[in-house]
């Protein structure tokens, strides 16, 4: 049964039940496979579930919105087989933690040693009556929480990922090309550098990769793009950790590619952050030489302030070369 | 500081108090004979959806002593019918009907002369109380040995439905996890801020809190801006770590605009200035009720208690002491807090400002 610090949901006033979750699988095609993925998600054991299947030929774009109205939203991906638990274990963590999460998801690197206090005494928040006390300790011994202002962006390859829809809805009105996108791989990041994520079965998620293909450095700069398109609505989870992933997906992304995305964001950047954060924040990112230049190549976008902030930036460097 | 207070009824229910700045201030604790009345103050505008679930929630509280004051605010919709029906032959309702919608906070100020608990909790009329509040509440309070400004449990948001978005968040709800510990120990300087419904007050406090009230009172002001700052500054908050009562997000909500997320600010930018503004013109008002509200412990609280009522760092309180309306009444009030405090220690806690 499930209940909210030891009270069952049912005799608290306002007819409270748990949250309806969306889980979106799209078919791969493998009649076998499918069929198999269909058992595991009729054998889910959390009971306000809702099963969206699209076709594999359908557009690879969704927009979650319109696809559904549960406040969250399961993304499978791959060949892996939820078990019957899946959902109520990322609902649990959802629904449990002291601190709301954007997203859940489902690590392969599972390092327990890292283990952090993370889901408090059932008895004093949210059970879910599908999790029996003795899994509720093994969730939350094998979970953890990874907080976005102290890691800004994360790189994690999960199949499995548990959303909530407000925040998917953040990142896809964030900007045009990031409507309809809808895979993990994007998501997850995103979605984490909005509101934060626990991982389930892993203590810790590693930072961003060395880049080492040309393919991870082609998605940073695709994941930078969007970040840089998105200013307005992505700077609401705030504006010092909005600069430090920039800063990170930048890093190695390829100087020129960097140059083109943030010259190309420039109003959006200057209306969503202002001159002097802007100018600032730039100058970390390129360089003050490459931010002078990106302005000066743009005169219709220079304003009193703004050339005021370039010029304490260039006092700035002449003392430095002195 | 945390610990576990053991009464009956609630064997062990964890709490953490918060200290308030410079607590030097002996407050004693409530007497623990009888059950204290417990007032609550219902306050709807507009949520005829919701309301109803509201009042059953306070219908069904466990505690044996208490009254509810219901306020209808100026509604235009059913509410004001909806409460009427609901609280019609039974005696521990009364309803108050406003003509117009001059904000929440102006209604809880009303209703302070209209009470007589000795603890009030302010009720949005969409959210919800467990059965479990009142009592709950109660029993932390009379556990203490010194009486907290404020007392706060843990809350659980729902969407307009009643789905359960998130469960148990603990108060400092929109800054980082990361610093938490570091936060729960610089707010001796800052008032963690919970949502609404959460909270339960000394109505003493809030007597003293009215002196803090801004000149002109307006729709958007919520009283827990006011109250929860003050009760905070006056005596400390004690932290029930354990859910009490459920808030709604409607998607209309003026603070919240979405779930609560892991360093994620969702108060909309408008609704930062107008409590930028309510912050400000209360820290004036401080300047000049100061002495009133902190009696003989005056001389040492004033200034950390202006400090927290702007807003917690040394820095930020400097930064705010430049602006409207606290600038003014400070100037204005230069001549007498020099001679209160010696100018020296003026010019120290004012900063450049002095």
């Amino acid at each position: 049964m499930s209940a909210i610090g030891g009270i069952p949901l049912g005799s608290i006033a306002g007819n409270l039940s748990l949250p309806r979750v969306c889980v979106i699988w799209r078919k791969t095609g493998n009649p076998a496979f499918d069929e198999r993925m269909l058992q595991a998600l009729q054998a889910q054991d959390y009971p306000l579930a809702e099963l969206k299947i699209i076709e594999p030929q359908d557009s690879a774009r969704l927009n979650l919105k319109d696809e559904t109205s549960a406040p969250f939203v399961c993304l499978l991906e791959g060949n892996v087989l939820p078990q019957p638990d899946c959902l109520s274990k990322h609902m649990q963590l959802h629904l449990g933690l002291p601190w709301p999460v954007a997203v859940s998801y489902e690590s392969e690197n599972f390092t327990a040693d890292t283990k952090t206090e993370l889901l408090p005494d059932p008895d004093f928040g949210v059970s879910i009556g599908a999790i029996a006390k003795p899994f509720y300790a093994e969730l939350a011994r094998t979970s953890a929480c990874n907080d976005p202002s102290v890691q800004p962006w994360l790189s994690a390859d999960a199949r499995v990922c548990v959303y909530r829809s407000a925040a998917v809805g953040i990142f896809q009105s964030s900007s045009p090309a990031a409507a309809g996108i809808a895979a993990n791989d994007t998501l997850l990041p995103f979605c984490h550098f909005i509101g934060g994520s626990a991982s389930l079965a892993s203590g810790k998620t590693s930072s961003l990769p060395a880049i080492d293909t040309d393919a991870e450095r082609a998605i940073r700069i695709s994941q930078l793009g969007l970040l840089l398109q998105g200013a307005e609505k992505l700077s609401h989870a705030a504006p010092f950790r909005y600069w430090r992933a920039a800063n990170l997906l930048a890093r190695g992304a390829g100087t020129a590619e960097v140059h083109a995305l943030a010259g190309r964001e420039l109003p959006g950047l200057l209306k969503t952050f202002g001159a002097q954060r802007t100018v600032n924040s730039l100058a970390l990112l390129i360089g003050p030489r490459s931010v002078h230049r990106l302005f000066l190549s743009r005169p219709a976008l220079l304003s009193p302030s703004l050339l005021w902030h370039l010029g304490r930036m260039q006092t700035g460097l002449m003392r430095r070369k002195k | 500081m945390k610990r576990h207070c053991s009464v009956q009824g609630h064997p062990s229910l964890p709490v953490c108090f918060v200290a308030a700045p410079e607590t030097s201030i002996d407050r004693p604790a409530a007497p623990s004979g009888a059950n204290p009345l417990f007032s609550f103050v219902l306050i709807c505008w507009n949520h005829e959806r919701f309301v109803a679930d509201t009042l059953q929630s306070i219908s069904s509280q466990d505690y044996p002593n208490w009254e509810c004051l219901a306020i209808d605010n100026g509604s235009t919709d059913g509410s004001r019918s909806l409460i009427e029906r609901h609280v019609t032959g039974d005696s521990r309702f009364r309803l108050l009907a406003r003509p117009e919608n001059h904000g929440q906070l102006a209604a809880a100020l009303d209703a302070l002369d209209r009470i007589s608990g000795e603890f009030v909790c302010i009720v949005d009329s969409d959210d919800l109380l467990f059965p479990n509040f009142a009592s709950a509440h109660v029993a932390a309070r009379l556990a203490e040995h010194h009486r907290s400004g404020v007392s706060s449990g843990r809350i659980v948001e729902i969407d307009s439905g009643g789905a359960v978005l998130s469960g148990a968040i603990r108060p400092f709800v929109n800054t980082p996890a990361c610093g938490q510990r570091k936060k729960a120990a610089a707010a001796t300087f800052r008032a963690p801020l919970n949502p609404g419904t959460s909270n339960v007050f000394a109505r003493s406090d809030l007597l003293l809190a009215r002196l803090l009230a801004p000149d002109r009172l307006e729709a958007p002001q919520a009283a827990d801006n006011l109250f929860f700052r003050a009760a905070h500054m006056m005596g400390g908050s004690l932290l029930i770590e354990t859910p009490l009562s459920a808030y709604r997000i409607t998607g209309t909500n003026v603070w919240a605009t979405q779930p609560a997320m892991l360093g994620f600010n969702r108060v909309r930018p408008e609704v930062e200035k107008i409590f930028l503004r309510q912050m400000l013109e209360q820290a004036a008002k401080f300047v000049l009720h100061g002495k009133e509200i902190l009696g003989t412990s005056y001389r040492e609280r004033f200034w950390p208690s202006l400090y927290s009522l702007t807003g917690g760092s040394e820095a930020q309180a400097m930064q705010r002491f430049l602006e409207p309306p606290l600038k003014e009444t400070l100037a204005a009030e230069r001549d007498t807090l020099i001679r209160d405090f010696g100018e020296e220690q003026f010019k120290r806690f004012c900063g450049g400002g002095a």
